[in-house]
């Protein structure tokens, strides 16, 4: 049961301190519809009236194309939260209440939305380059910077929002839109969005793309939007 | 991720357990000069435990089959669960490694 304390948006918005499972349950199970978490380790006991501002500029940066068109399910946590919950389960949980995935693609998409988080956290809040996987030195170094990384508050602390929004157009499929607080990047120094040379397929843009219709970035590179296949959006029969 | 190893006669065995994601690269390390610290003919990495597998998972799998190489001994891996197949498909890892189980 939501402490009624918290709810001073509207009742379908719930902001928590510091994210606990209970309210991912609540968001994968319709407890909720937008779950923001604006306090962090850190916040002071007796800052409440700077949670709720923190928690209003928060629901506000939600990406301006998933508040057009209304946000289905919204999360708002920090980089050290979402390295320390299985964010990716809650949102297919999500998906699966409303009806959304069908379940025979639920797997892909859930490596698809692991990725894409995974991608917003290394390469956007932390701001960390892909290591060279031949390497292994540079590999296992890469881990040693994720981990300094993490432990750095001006990084861990660092949002990122996921959303699931409707279809943009008639005959396509719900969208996930996947923000971080990183530098961003120009998404034209891309590669083409197809699938890379096969020795090069084990990256994550490949787990992605194989998991949804297609994905883009945002001019900025800070919001990667997940357009799902449009059987995915028809009712679950399961 | 936890891990151990065990050997026989010409092939050395890691038994994973957990979550082979982009956490867990440090202890990855660990384990890769672990499995490596004895020479074999063959190298088995066994998955059968593993939970999920993500994208820096599978590098460090391919991590471990440049080492096997370099040893130049064998590489397999073994027990890929259900929810790693699709991955590995997209990764072609069927081109990359023996598979069995």
């Amino acid at each position: 049961m939501p402490d009624p304390a918290r709810s001073f948006f509207a009742p379908a918005v719930r902001a928590v301190s510091l994210l606990q499972a209970a309210d991912l349950d609540a968001l994968s199970n319709g407890g909720c519809t937008v779950l923001i978490e604006s306090g962090g380790e850190d916040a002071p006991p007796d800052g409440r009236e700077q949670e709720q501002t923190e928690a209003v500029r928060l629901y506000a940066l939600f990406p301006p194309e998933a508040r057009t068109t209304g946000i289905l399910l919204g999360l708002c946590l920090t980089t050290g939260s979402a390295c320390t919950h299985d964010i990716p389960a809650v949102i297919i949980a999500g998906l699966r209440h409303q009806g959304v995935t069908a379940a025979c693609g639920s797997t892909r998409l859930h490596t698809a939305l692991h990725e894409a988080i995974v991608n917003a956290l290394i390469h956007g809040n932390l701001e960390l380059a892909s290591p060279r996987r031949d390497d292994p030195a540079d590999f296992c170094a890469f881990g040693d910077a994720i981990a300094e990384r993490l432990a750095d508050p001006t990084y861990n602390r660092r949002y990122l929002w996921i959303s699931l929004c409707p279809p943009a157009r008639p005959g396509e499929g719900a969208r996930l839109l996947v923000r971080n607080e990183g530098s961003g990047f120009n998404p034209a120094s891309l590669p083409p969005q197809e699938r890379r040379r096969p020795e090069r397929a084990h990256g994550g843009w490949a787990l992605i793309l194989a998991g949804c219709e297609r994905a883009t970035f945002s001019p900025d590179g800070k919001t990667l939007t997940l357009t799902l296949h449009p059987e995915s959006t028809a009712s679950d029969p399961a | 991720m936890d891990y151990s190893i065990t050997s026989t006669a010409d092939a050395r065995t890691a038994q994973l357990k957990g979550r082979l994601t982009f956490q867990e690269q440090r202890l990855f390390r660990t384990l890769i000069d672990d499995l490596f610290s004895d020479a074999a003919g063959q190298y088995v990495i066994d998955l059968r435990q593993v939970e999920y597998i993500d994208s820096s998972g599978l590098g460090m799998l391919l991590i471990a089959r440049k080492r096997a190489q370099q040893a130049k001994a064998g590489i397999v891996l073994t027990g890929v669960p259900t929810n790693a197949r699709e991955t590995f498909a997209t990764a072609r890892f069927e081109d990359l490694f023996e598979i069995r189980g």
